[in-house]
């Protein structure tokens, strides 16, 4: 008796509706939870792309300006610390748009390996711009430009 | 007599295709396939390579199209618009008389398959690669989020070349299938046994080499342009 009460209640429509959106708002809430912090990281590479193009551009002149070089590296090392903590559980492609792998969480000592190896690199290269020694610079530089390509090709979709 | 011996059917041959389209033909799709890799693989050096292959490539062809043989030449194969539907109101038709050179609708496939190859090789000019360190020549006019903006129209019109390949390739499968007229070994031999052709008018050597030289030279003049 007792049962079927509770059951007839539990069928309701209007009930299955509530639960029903009560489980939507609880999945838009967690997306809209790391929204934020998949955009600070979208932002983030395109303004490490950004800078390592920069870089770059510099080191193919025949001038180097190596003031502009040491000030696009010090932005790639402040953000390169920031990277390991761009990816809280929850903010792959479940998420939104991203092109983010899974792998990020399946191997995250590995990942955390590549973010370290990032930050290294980031760090070598700031201690390289801030002489006037291009052929070290360049040296340094593409030992990052290796530390994102590796990672990305182990992370990053495409 | 001709029923009977195959060396009679042999030498009823006849050529279609010359030498300068074949090669474009089939250099265009090892080209597109080894940009494809290249791109994949995130070899961009190599991708550019590739790339400026397939632009002088595709400029001899539009060369060629002008000055080349006659069933190269857009003059021949870009019909009228009535003759489009009249050869699409017969696509239900088994037999059909083979067409000597592009049927009316596949003049127009080859005019898209160039533009978008061209549009392609256009846009990556100015393509930047997600790291932000290789790209086309001309990313280094532009802002890593333009440049990354172009990355992703290089990418839409990838699979916009990919659907009209497709359909390329769907064509030649219905006639193959459908039709029972084999034009890949017709592209790959340059010659058809199809009765009724007219035969394909070659253009000189003279010629090829003008339009080799002339698309080279344009290649490398839009490779150092000072912008």
């Amino acid at each position: 008796m007792m049962i079927n009460k509770y059951l007839a209640i539990v069928s309701h429509k209007s009930v299955r509706i509530a639960c029903t959106g009560l489980l939507a708002a609880v999945c838009a809430a967690s997306a809209f939870a790391h929204k934020e912090v998949m955009h600070e990281r979208h932002e983030g590479f395109e303004d490490m792309g950004g800078a390592m193009k920069a870089i770059n551009g510099q080191l193919k002149s025949d001038a180097p300006n190596i003031a502009k070089i040491d000030k696009n590296a010090e932005v790639i090392a402040a953000l390169a610390v920031k990277v390991a903590g761009w990816f809280p559980k929850g903010s792959g492609p479940e998420a939104g748009k991203t092109d983010a792998l899974p792998s990020i969480w399946e191997k995250p000592e590995e990942f955390s390996k590549s973010t370290e190896d990032f930050v290294a690199a980031s760090k070598a290269l700031t201690a390289a711009t801030k002489g006037s020694d291009v052929a070290a610079i360049k040296k340094q530089f593409m030992a990052l430009k290796e530390t994102c390509g590796s990672c990305h090709d182990s992370f990053r979709a495409d | 007599m001709s029923q009977t011996t195959p060396t009679a059917v042999i030498t009823a041959q006849q050529r279609l295709w010359d030498w300068p389209v074949r090669i474009c033909h089939w250099s265009m799709v090892m080209l597109i396939a080894a940009c494809w890799w290249t791109a994949e693989e995130h070899e961009i050096v190599y991708h550019s390579y590739c790339a400026y292959a397939l632009l002088g490539v595709v400029l001899f062809r539009i060369y060629w199209g002008f000055f080349g043989s006659s069933t190269a030449r857009f003059s021949q194969f870009l019909r009228k618009p009535s003759a489009v539907f009249a050869y699409l109101k017969s696509l239900g038709q088994r037999e059909v008389k083979p067409a000597s050179g592009h049927n009316p609708l596949g003049g127009y496939s080859v005019l898209a398959l160039l533009f978008v190859v061209l549009l392609q090789i256009g846009l990556g000019l100015f393509a930047i690669d997600v790291d932000g360190f290789d790209g086309g020549p001309f990313a280094d006019y532009l802002s890593f989020k333009t440049s990354r903006m172009i990355t992703g129209w290089h990418e839409i019109i990838f699979n916009v070349l990919l659907a009209f390949i497709a359909l390329h390739i769907a064509a030649i499968v219905y006639y193959l299938l459908w039709r029972r007229q084999n034009l890949t070994a017709a592209m790959l031999r340059g010659k058809t046994s199809a009765p009724g052709i007219t035969p394909m008018q070659p253009a000189s050597i003279t010629r090829a080499i003008a339009g080799i030289a002339l698309a080279g030279l344009s290649v490398w003049l839009i490779l150092s342009l000072p912008f």
